[in-house]
């Protein structure tokens, strides 16, 4: 299952960047660098999304005190701050291209950045704290509160006058049907290749318990 | 153009990085999780 989703995420990636690159015809006011869209959107998604995941896995972690859902918790908040920082760097990219300078303290780019911010305080805390047990419970309850930012730095938008385009509702960036097709691929690939992220750096995650508990178990026996 | 074309080399270099790391620490813990259980297997009999 997971091997086929691999070879899902690749295929897909690939005839992704192809139509991105090549197949997509450029964008009349931004150029060929409107490109970087490609990458900044599905990443956001993909941000927002992991996040999601990890807030609900600690909600159920906090109902059913399971282990595998504080470790989802955590591994989806690792791809979130990942993909976060890929949406961070291209936004810069953009926001250089598009008014003048990296960085100029908009509201999508300031709620965005106190959301990976939020996120990176999540996994600091986790790797902090030394009892199992405590970790799982106050690392869930952080990860609880930190979810406040995904839907501040989503309807930023809406809420705050902000400079950032509206790509569905398609106000600032017109895309013609090439363009969605290609954004709408970029998206769905992104999605299948945190899928098997996900899938892969939890079976880590629960390997690396197995040994820790294996070499104690030895260390204990003599 | 060249900002769009470094920033997507670095996005596929670092998800092939991941790949890479993931897939070698998969094989390193399973070998030695085989090692473990065959030790306790071993002191068991």
């Amino acid at each position: 299952m997971r091997q086929n989703l691999l070879y899902a995420a690749i295929c897909g990636c690939i005839a992704a960047s192809y139509l991105a690159f090549v197949f997509a015809p450029p964008e009349a006011t931004m150029g060929e660098l409107y490109r970087i869209l490609y990458i900044h959107l599905p990443s956001a998604l993909v941000c927002y999304l992991a996040f999601t995941i990890s807030m609900v896995s600690s909600v159920l972690f906090l109902r059913r005190r399971e282990r595998r859902y504080d470790t989802l918790a955590e591994v989806s908040a690792w791809l979130g701050l990942l993909f976060g920082a890929v949406t961070l760097v291209t936004g810069s990219i953009w926001a250089n291209a598009a008014w003048g300078t990296y960085w100029n303290w908009d509201p999508r780019e300031t709620t965005t950045l106190v959301l990976w911010v939020a996120y990176l305080g999540y996994v600091t805390l986790k790797m902090s704290l030394e009892n199992e047990e405590r970790r799982a419970v106050v690392g869930s309850v952080y990860n609880i509160l930190a979810f406040v930012t995904v839907p501040l730095s989503y309807f930023s938008l809406q809420l705050l006058p902000t400079l950032h385009p509206q790509v569905v509702s398609g106000s600032g960036i017109g895309l013609t049907p090439p363009m969605t097709l290609a954004l709408a691929l970029n998206v769905v690939s992104a999605t299948v290749l945190f899928a098997y992220l996900l899938g892969a750096m939890s079976t880590v995650h629960d390997l690396e318990k197995r040994v820790e508990t294996l070499q104690y178990l030895r260390q204990e026996g003599g | 153009m060249l900002e769009v074309f470094l920033v997507s080399v670095l996005y596929w270099l670092s998800l092939l990085l991941l790949f890479a790391w993931l897939n070698r620490r998969v094989q390193h813990l399973t070998a030695r999780l085989a090692m473990l259980e065959g030790d306790s297997a071993d002191k068991e009999e």
